[in-house]
């Protein structure tokens, strides 16, 4: 099912007509670009093994195993219910606000195994970032709503405050655009804004892995490339894990690919391969559109 | 040929003489059913607001605000006081636990006591105040021996206002988006940060309108301050128990069964003034709200 050996995703890709546009910009994403692949494939970042999910009676995950490597974007594609974006938010458990939600199985997060009793949600939700669908920004100002998350686990005196807030929003593309409204309130920016502001707020607190859930499906192309070309300058820094309905947008943005289908894992491996060679005829009818 | 054929199928043949005037008709009915029942509401709204405005108007003086009731007369500086004080009281108390218990039967509505929390709103709602203002009689005043007091008449409204405040923070807080909470949770936040720096302030303004209901309602009431305030001609002495405070419903109550026109002057200048009030808090929330919706 995994194929993670030949022909590994480094700077060719299929389509990607919007990445490619942009050159890399920061030092440390060309940084990144150098880094021996082989080291980051043989000790993945996140390590799912054999994931079962059950809301209620219904079984949603039925053996999941794949592994998310670090400084790289893995995309999980399917049709809507396939049970994509519950992948993620076992991640980072957030489905445990809701009654009647079980899991089975493994997920190891630098060898620690976070589905076991004992962990610190609330530890474990610093470490793994989240961005959702609809941008959320709080009702507080925009400085506000990034240093929240920092204030939770940090007690950095003003300036370096400042300097964190700063750099997120960097980060995020966001900062020449509200560099000058810090104290304005956070749902004042438009759709695609927020949405950037929910990324920065979810890197100021430097977590090790970054879950997004459809995080363009709510805007418009515009603020969809620039979100894309944000993915590509944060897997520098990151593991990435990214949930789409937009294949493209998959094809393009991602480094790996799994196609989820009924709860299960179909195919896994570089984008690359998935979208010009699938194994699967299920992958294959998926990608070229015939169902979905 | 087929284009011209298909006009007519496009543009729908008017409705035949006998049609329309039934739609007419139905429609002139409908307008002049809710028209007159617009016009019935306003009526009686305009009469009471008329008639307590032009009669309370021609009350109102300075020594109205200065002095204190004299047997028929004087003024109502003492029950402009005991108002004040009254409502303080009751919301004092029963906007923590409103708040409290609406944020409890929200944020945990599976929790073990959230369906006992809510129905007992529910029936707290339901309890006409004169029975709150008896059952206050009987333990505060009586059994607990604190005679008409401030604590009595505060505690007995502030268990008025309790649900309509838990209510109103229960709606409030289920209006704030689920996405909201879990986006806090994702960044780690515990549950007491969620709702105190999250979800509370997102609700601040639909609660806000709660309270500033609750406090309508408190100056409004007049049955249970009879049975646990008393009423007292003169300024309030401090004194939490066994001291007897005047309010403004209590004017309008008594003075207007009192033979002499000072009486009636005062009751019509209370009446006055807790319409106004009233009128104002009404405005305000609705203000606070519709700032909240843009």
């Amino acid at each position: 099912m995994t194929d993670t050996t030949a022909n590994l995703p480094g700077t060719a890709r299929v389509l990607h007509p919007m990445t490619d546009a942009v050159p890399p910009s920061s030092a440390a994403t060309q940084e990144a670009t150098v880094k021996p692949i082989a080291t980051a494939l043989s000790d993945p970042k996140v390590s799912i093994k054999d994931v079962h999910f059950h809301y209620g009676a219904y079984h949603a995950l039925k053996g999941i195993t794949l592994p998310l490597q670090d400084h790289r974007v893995t995309a999980f594609i399917g049709p809507s219910g396939c049970g994509k974006s519950t992948l993620l938010r076992i991640l980072n458990r957030i489905y445990e606000l809701y009654p009647n939600q079980t899991v089975s199985g493994e997920v190891l997060v630098d060898g620690e195994n976070i589905l076991a009793s004992g962990i610190d949600l609330n530890l474990l939700r610093a470490k793994i970032g989240m961005v959702f669908q609809r941008p959320t920004p709080f009702p507080m100002s925009i400085y506000d709503n990034i240093a929240f998350g920092i204030r939770l686990y940090e007690k950095l005196p003003k300036s370096e405050l400042d300097d964190r807030v700063e750099l997120a929003l960097q980060r995020a593309a966001l900062w020449t655009e509200v560099k000058d409204k810090l104290r304005q309130s956070g749902s004042g920016l438009s759709g695609g804004q927020q949405q950037r502001l929910c990324i920065a707020r979810a890197i100021a607190v430097k977590p090790k892995v970054l879950l997004l859930d459809e995080p363009a499906s709510a805007l418009d192309p515009i603020s969809t490339q620039r979100i894309e070309e944000l993915i590509a300058e944060l897997k520098a820094d990151y593991c990435i894990a990214i949930v789409t309905h937009n294949m493209q947008q998959a094809a393009r943005s991602s480094d790996f690919t799994a196609f989820m289908y009924l709860g299960e894992l179909v195919e896994f491996g570089e984008t690359e391969r998935i979208f010009t060679h699938p194994k699967e005829r299920r992958t294959e009818d998926y990608i070229t559109g015939r169902f979905g | 040929m087929p284009a011209d054929q298909a006009i007519p199928v496009i543009t729908m043949a008017a409705p035949s003489g006998s049609r329309l005037l039934r739609r007419r008709i139905t429609s002139i009915a409908g307008w002049a059913l809710t028209g007159s029942a617009l016009a019935l509401l306003s009526s009686a709204m305009i009469w009471i607001l008329a008639m307590v405005f032009v009669r309370g108007v021609g009350a109102i003086s300075i020594d109205l605000f200065t002095t204190v009731t004299q047997g028929n007369g004087g003024g109502l500086l003492n029950a402009i006081e005991g108002t004040v004080v009254l409502s303080f009281g009751a919301l004092l108390l029963a906007v923590p636990f409103g708040l409290a218990a609406g944020t409890y039967v929200s944020e945990y509505p599976h929790g073990y006591w959230a369906p006992t929390v809510r129905f007992l709103a529910d029936i707290l709602v339901g309890v006409p105040s004169i029975v709150l203002g008896y059952v206050g009689y009987v333990t505060m005043v009586d059994w607990l021996g604190w005679n008409f007091s401030v604590a009595a008449g505060s505690i007995t409204v502030a268990v008025i206002c309790l649900p309509y405040i838990c209510r109103t923070t229960e709606l409030a807080l289920q209006q704030v988006p689920g996405s909201l909470r879990e986006a806090a949770f994702a960044l780690g936040a515990s549950e007491a940060r969620v709702i105190f720096s999250i979800c509370l302030p997102a609700a601040l303004p639909a609660v806000l309108t709660g309270i500033l209901l609750a406090l309508a309602i408190s100056v409004g009431e007049t049955a249970p301050l009879l049975y646990t305030a008393g009423w007292s001609s003169y300024m309030w002495n401090g004194q939490l128990t066994h001291s007897p405070i005047g309010y403004l419903t209590y004017a309008i109550w008594t003075f207007i069964n009192e033979p002499f026109e000072t009486a009636h002057r005062l009751a019509y200048a209370a009446a006055l003034l807790v319409t106004t009030f009233v009128l104002i808090v009404h405005v305000v929330s609705r203000f606070v709200f519709d700032r909240h919706r843009q």
